[in-house]
């Protein structure tokens, strides 16, 4: 119980912060703890990177998200899967937390929100243990990933952010000046 | 701007890494393009190469190295080409003064529509 509300706390506070603005198709974002160095998605890279058996595969995921997605095809349906309803959210936005998707044996699952096909935000992943997000090794970064997803969706549909019209950009709703702010 | 940590794996990454992952992903997206096309679901093509949905899942899975095998029979299936080998341009002495050219391009069309209804127009022109 303690280790929830600490969690709690700690998701009280992070902020959204560009992954990769560089790609002509997809604009990556990714979120970042506050006090931390790293983002929650650079921590993920970083983590598997080190592992000798699994960097491999960490370079085709780097790779599937920059030259695949970003460079070539942008953020379709046929590269994600969706792993559950996100909460029950109104209109305009309601999209769901959903797995890059690099075949059923991929052994690692990176959870993200897809916000357009030119908008993804980048959470953290884990290495797969179980065919389902909830279960195994991931079931924790599945969760913290919904509990983003759940605050920044909350910011869409109370008109705090919106996308650009370009739908690539995640900017302030008013003043459409990028969004630093803590949520 | 780019995470500092991703471009130093994207940099390390070797080239045949990033080629295998190009080349599989267009290999799902033709598959699935021509499934939707055709009406056809992954278990519906399963049951017609009599393979479970699991087999077949595993064989788009990308840690299977897929055989020209696999890809003969898929084709033979969806009754669709899924790659083409590129012979850019290349010339053939066919008949006495006449020289045949076959040259193959990509057309990549900007739409405004959702990304299901992107259309990729690809289309061969032969000369002769």
């Amino acid at each position: 119980m303690l280790i929830y509300f600490v969690f709690v706390e700690i998701m009280s506070n992070f902020v959204l912060e560009i992954f990769d603005d560089e790609s002509p198709k997809c604009q990556f974002y990714t979120v970042r703890l506050d006090g931390d160095e790293l983002s929650e998605t650079d921590k993920f890279l970083d983590k598997f990177n080190r592992d000798e058996h699994l960097k491999p595969y960490v370079q085709q995921l780097v790779s599937f998200i920059f030259d695949t997605i970003g460079i070539r095809n942008g953020a379709i349906n046929d590269f994600f899967r969706e792993e559950r309803k996100a909460q029950a959210l109104p209109p305009p936005v309601n999209v769901k937390v959903e797995e890059i998707d690099f075949g059923l044996d991929f052994p690692l699952r990176l959870y993200c929100l897809r916000l357009s096909d030119s908008c993804v935000i980048l959470f953290n992943g884990g290495e797969k243990t179980s065919q389902r997000a909830e279960d195994g090794k991931t079931s924790m970064a599945f969760y913290e990933a919904n509990q983003y997803a759940e605050k920044i969706l909350n910011l869409f549909n109370s008109k705090i952010i919106r996308l650009n019209s370009e739908q690539r950009e995640i900017v302030d709703f008013y003043t459409s000046e990028p969004y630093n702010e803590l949520i | 701007m780019r995470s500092k940590i991703a471009q130093k794996i994207l940099d390390e990454t070797p080239l045949e890494t990033r080629i295998f992952v190009a080349k599989y992903s267009d290999l799902i997206l033709r598959i699935n393009q021509i499934l939707k096309k055709k009406g056809i679901s992954q278990k519906e093509l399963a049951e017609g190469m009599d393979k479970t949905p699991a087999e077949i899942s595993r064989w788009l899975s990308g840690n299977q190295n897929i055989t020209l095998k696999s890809i003969a029979k898929l084709e033979a299936e969806l009754g669709e080409p899924l790659i083409e080998i590129p012979l850019k341009a290349y010339s053939t002495r066919f008949k006495d003064e006449w020289e045949r050219f076959e040259v193959s391009f990509t057309v990549e069309k900007r739409v405004n529509t959702i990304s299901e209804d992107i259309n990729w127009i690809k289309e061969d022109v032969r000369y002769a």
